[in-house]
């Protein structure tokens, strides 16, 4: 019975510090995460369907932020037409340096906006994603960015 | 000539003079003394010109790239004057150029020219693909920030070019020229006979010309520190392609994963 209770416990503490167990961001009141979340580390999303993600990708030959963000802007602007609304320098809470990139995009005839923050830390590349209905996402858009900048 | 010119002048006066005069002595000692007044006048003119020329030959020949040491060794204390004190800011002057990737270049240029005129500065030169903007130098760091939200920055190329020695050095001789043209002009004042006047008003044009040509110089660097040049080139992104038409892929499986759709499966 204790067992079950051990392991209750490891499940609940690893859902709520990532599906992988790995360090990752603070999720905001207004989200909740999911359980089932790969490839990210952690998924959340808000009653409205705006979602919060963190993935965390290798970086063996310890690529910089320069070309991690221009690979990033080309997948997502050059090959699959993301239109892109802002792309600034930003910095984590604990200090590691990263880029901002927002997207806006139509899906079924509605706007959807997209957010994506890319830090590089060591031999990591972090990168946090956030999108939904443009008008959802604007409502959260201080939280989110909040967010985003308390990787670690 | 002029001195022929000079000693009759002496002699005529000193024949007036001893008209008034009943002594042989006076007439003979007021006539050196005149003579020598005159003379020292004439030298001292003749120095002043001389300097003049030099010092009007030495700036036309200097050039732009002058040497501060040369300037400081022509008027030495008009030098320390001008050299920039230790709390004088750096001249200094900032330009930038960018290549960018943008899905609409016509768009990005006007988004661009818009961007400029906000923030105080003003297009200078557009083309089909470039524009040459001219930004206040107290907002070139928060412009070209602002320019990576026109599409994807693939180069960036930002220079500074200390000009604060070059600055000092035309200000110092532009103020030279001044004063020559000063002293230039007192002499014309003084100047007697017609040789006197047309070598003086010869020396004045010369040197008004200088200035002039000195204050041009100095303006056109004083507007180059204050506005920055930045330009951006911009190249229209590839259409967006079908799955599979891909020529190009890097080899990092995740990147595919990216984006809204995936974000939003359940």
């Amino acid at each position: 019975m204790s067992q079950m209770k051990t392991l209750a416990l490891l499940a609940t503490a690893a859902v709520l510090s990532g599906c992988l167990g790995a360090t990752t961001i603070e999720v905001p009141g207004d989200f909740v995460p999911v359980e089932r979340c790969e490839p990210y580390t952690i998924k959340a999303v808000s009653a409205d369907g705006v979602v919060l993600a963190q993935r965390t990708e290798d970086n063996p030959k310890n690529g910089t932020l320069e070309f991690w963000a221009a690979a990033i802007g080309n997948q997502l602007f050059a090959r699959e037409g993301y239109k892109l609304a802002s792309n600034v320098e930003a910095t984590s809470e604990s200090g590691i340096p990263g880029r901002l990139m927002t997207y806006d995009a139509l899906r079924s005839g509605a706007s959807f906006k997209y957010l994506l923050a890319v830090f590089v830390k060591g031999g990591k590349v972090i990168v946090v994603e956030a999108g939904g209905r443009a008008d959802s996402v604007n409502k959260l858009l201080p939280q989110i960015r909040t967010a985003m900048m308390t990787v670690k | 000539m002029y001195k022929t010119f000079i000693v009759s002048v002496v002699l005529a006066a000193a024949m007036v003079c001893g008209g008034c005069s009943n002594s042989k002595d006076s007439q003979v000692q007021a006539l050196w003394r005149d003579k020598h007044m005159l003379a020292q006048q004439k030298d001292e003119m003749a120095r002043q010109l001389s300097e003049a020329q030099a010092l009007g030959a030495a700036a036309l020949q200097r050039s732009e790239a002058a040497r501060p040491a040369a300037a400081a060794t022509l008027v030495p204390s008009a030098a320390a004057a001008a050299r920039p004190a230790a709390v004088d800011p750096r001249r200094i002057i900032y330009s930038a150029q960018f290549a960018i990737v943008a899905p609409d270049v016509a768009a990005a240029l006007n988004k661009a020219k818009s961007m400029a005129a906000a923030s105080g500065g003003y297009m200078q030169q557009m083309t089909s693909d470039t524009i040459v903007m001219r930004i206040p130098a107290d907002r070139f760091d928060p412009f070209i920030s602002e320019l990576a939200a026109l599409g994807i920055v693939t180069r960036k190329n930002i220079e500074a070019v200390d000009v604060t020695e070059q600055y000092a050095d035309l200000e110092l001789r532009l103020r030279s020229a001044k004063a020559m043209h000063d002293k230039l002009m007192v002499l014309l004042d003084k100047a007697a006979g017609v040789k006197d006047t047309l070598a003086v008003e010869t020396e004045i044009a010369r040197v008004r010309e200088e200035v002039e040509r000195l204050e041009g110089l100095l303006n056109r660097l004083r507007n180059q520190v204050a506005y920055s040049t930045i330009t951006v080139n911009f190249t229209a992104a590839a259409a967006p392609q079908a799955p599979g038409e891909l020529k190009i892929k890097l080899p990092f499986p995740w990147l595919d994963s990216l984006g809204l759709d995936r974000l939003l499966e359940s």
